[in-house]
């Protein structure tokens, strides 16, 4: 009983915390400010990498840098007020659609959130589209 | 034998009132981070440590009534029985630490409570879940009870350790006067455990008194010049508990499958976290390698290459 008494309780604690941590705000969300900070940010995750070509996605919430030599993908994205790398191979993508000027990507690795990048023009959506999968 | 209860069970109210308190301290003066939804994931992870120890608590406790009648000795209940029982388990915490940093199959657990990018009193509280698979207790809670400590009194003990950990859990406090920090564990000792820096990697296990780490080598002082970057090699974007608690459950199952031998698929259950067969992929040591930061280190500018543990 004083088990239930306390796990009640807690659940009702965490909520009222997480609403004054809303409440008090005092966090930003995170944005990529340049491919620059996201090459930065991959250098850091992945001592040896060497950027490629890149694009940021147009709200700057994510970024993706080629590695170099390599075939392999850089991800930048944005997470609350944080940001998560990773550096992937392209089997690695379970889904990829352009649709007009967003590009939809998702990922087997269930810890990396489903990203969608704006661009400039269909046309961007379209290429990119085509060099992560490998059509290009 | 007196009934003793769970400290930590006490403690709950002090743990919310401090949390507030860093909470109203971070938003006023900015020398803290908290972002709603990550600090909802670590108390949740908290909530679901504490529910997994109320239902597999009762098998924790018939291990250890099991070793009781194996035990050397019979220490009893002096006073001063209490101190070397507090000092000794927290000796073992250094080792079952140093262990689950260091072979997979602990990690595996672990990884959930150095899994966020925030560094304040509620990542204290993101606890494994499933803490009882590793079967740790019973390499690790065995110890204590064969020298002949009573099991209630190790019980305690561990609880009062982990006490002692969560206030450690937070950037407002610095560093604490010289003596404090040559003995005992702080916020900035454990502020170099959570950083992925490679010179922060695998460095200062201790619970409560640092002297273990500056005895075997893992003590490196946080440097001014090194803000310490938190989270894990591979950060999760993601603020769900489940996948927090079981993601490196799932990367063992995924690598064990891909195996292409049994001697891999032992590998990528108990070698390091990061080991591939291909070298693919990077173990801490091999980070530290890289960034040429194997040796703990007193500055990052001019590290001679037989730099002696920072103090």
């Amino acid at each position: 009983m004083i088990s239930l008494i306390i796990i009640l309780v807690s659940a009702l604690s965490i909520a009222a915390l997480i609403g004054l941590n809303a409440w008090l705000g005092g966090w930003e969300p995170s944005q990529v400010e340049s491919l620059d900070d996201a090459a930065v940010r991959l250098r850091q995750d992945y001592l040896a990498f060497e950027p490629g070509d890149g694009i940021l996605a147009k709200d700057r919430r994510a970024a993706i840098i080629l590695e170099k030599g390599t075939g392999r993908i850089g991800l930048v994205a944005a997470q609350g007020d944080v940001l998560v790398t990773r550096l992937i191979s392209p089997d690695e993508i379970s889904g990829i659609e352009a649709d007009d000027r967003v590009l939809a990507l998702r990922f087997r690795d269930f810890t990396f959130p489903n990203t969608k990048f704006a661009f400039e023009a269909a046309e961007n959506a379209a290429e990119w589209q085509a060099r992560l999968t490998g059509d290009r | 034998m007196p009934d003793l209860p769970d400290p930590i069970q006490y403690a709950i109210p002090f743990f919310i009132v401090l949390i507030i308190a860093e909470l109203i301290y971070a938003r006023q003066t900015g020398k803290a981070k908290f972002e709603p939804r990550d600090s909802g994931a670590s108390l949740v992870m908290g909530l679901g440590n504490t529910i997994a120890g109320i239902v597999f608590a009762a098998v924790g406790a018939t291990w250890l009534a099991f070793l009781v009648p194996y035990a050397l000795f019979d220490l009893g209940w002096a006073w001063y029985v209490w101190i070397v029982c507090f000092v000794l388990d927290d000796f073992v915490y250094y080792w079952s630490h140093r262990f689950a940093h260091t072979v997979r199959w602990f990690w595996a657990d672990h990884v959930t409570h150095h899994s966020s990018q925030h560094y304040n009193l509620t990542t204290a509280l993101r606890q494994p879940w499933f803490n009882i698979f590793t079967l740790k207790f019973i390499w690790f809670g065995a110890w204590m009870i064969l020298l002949g400590f009573p099991p209630a009194m190790v019980a305690f003990c561990g609880g009062l350790n982990l006490i002692y950990q969560f206030w450690i859990h937070t950037e407002v406090i610095k560093r604490l006067p010289a003596p404090v920090e040559a003995v005992m564990n702080t916020p900035s000792h454990h502020r170099v455990h959570h950083a992925t820096n490679p010179v922060y990697l695998d460095r200062n296990y201790a619970g409560v008194f640092i002297i273990w780490d500056r005895m075997f080598g893992t003590f490196q002082a946080e440097l001014d010049e090194e803000p310490c970057r938190y989270g894990i090699i591979r950060n999760l974007g993601t603020y769900n508990p489940l996948r927090i608690a079981v993601h490196e459950w799932w990367g063992i199952v995924k690598d064990v499958r891909s195996a292409k031998s049994f001697r891999h698929a032992l590998a990528y259950i108990f070698a390091p976290p990061g080991w591939s067969p291909d070298g693919s992929r990077l173990t801490t040591r091999v980070i530290k390698k890289q960034a040429g930061v194997e040796k703990p280190v007193r500055t990052l500018k001019a590290t001679p290459p037989d730099a002696a543990p920072a103090e």
